[in-house]
């Protein structure tokens, strides 16, 4: 793979590079299987305009849901853990 | 992440490339790193996962905008799904509890 020897610098951005690429590819392939289930109801010879827009339409729109759900969650994180003090 | 250790743990030579107090000291680091990367990962998913429920349950058919109606679902699904989990936390509480005594 690499050279014989890593710095721990190395070896930390390494693995925060890897969680990174793994989370990326995790969220494409669920924003595909999800936009594909909305969007394309009924397979035909090729995707039609209409079937285009809506899939790039969906991928912005559940970006969209990941952000204010992820903003919800830490809301809710921060309240439950005042409450516990 | 198990490709990741199997690769790099050869590479990465702990005893030699500094004097010995400091060894110790960088492996704990890294243990650090690992358990706090483990935490974001296991929160990512769960935001994921809670996404994805809430994406079913309030966006119909995707348009150019979520639109206020929608938000306001998204905002109340993660929430509610919240109060659902203590719930069934305290629920499964006592059917333990119950057994344990009965």
């Amino acid at each position: 793979m690499d050279g014989p020897k890593m710095s721990q610098e190395e070896l930390v951005e390494k693995l925060k590079h890897q969680v990174a690429l793994e989370n990326i590819e995790q969220l494409l392939m669920k924003m595909s299987r999800l936009c594909f289930n909305k969007c394309i109801i009924k397979p035909g010879p090729s995707l039609d305009s209409t079937e285009q827009k809506c899939v790039s339409m969906c991928m912005d729109r559940y970006m969209e849901t990941v952000s204010l759900v992820s903003k919800s969650f830490g809301e809710r994180l921060m309240a439950e853990s005042q409450n516990m003090h | 992440m198990g490709d990741f250790f199997n690769n790099s743990s050869e590479n990465f030579d702990l005893g030699s490339s500094s004097g010995g107090g400091t060894d110790k000291f960088k492996a704990d680091e890294i243990q650090k790193v690992i358990m706090m990367e483990q935490q974001k990962a296991q929160l990512n998913a769960q935001i994921q996962e809670i996404s994805e429920m809430c994406w079913e349950k309030c966006v119909d058919k995707p348009s150019a905008k979520l639109g206020s109606k929608t938000e306001a679902c998204l905002s109340n699904c993660v929430k509610r799904f919240f109060d659902s989990s203590v719930i069934i936390a305290h629920r499964f509480n006592q059917l333990i509890q119950r057994s344990n005594t009965g």
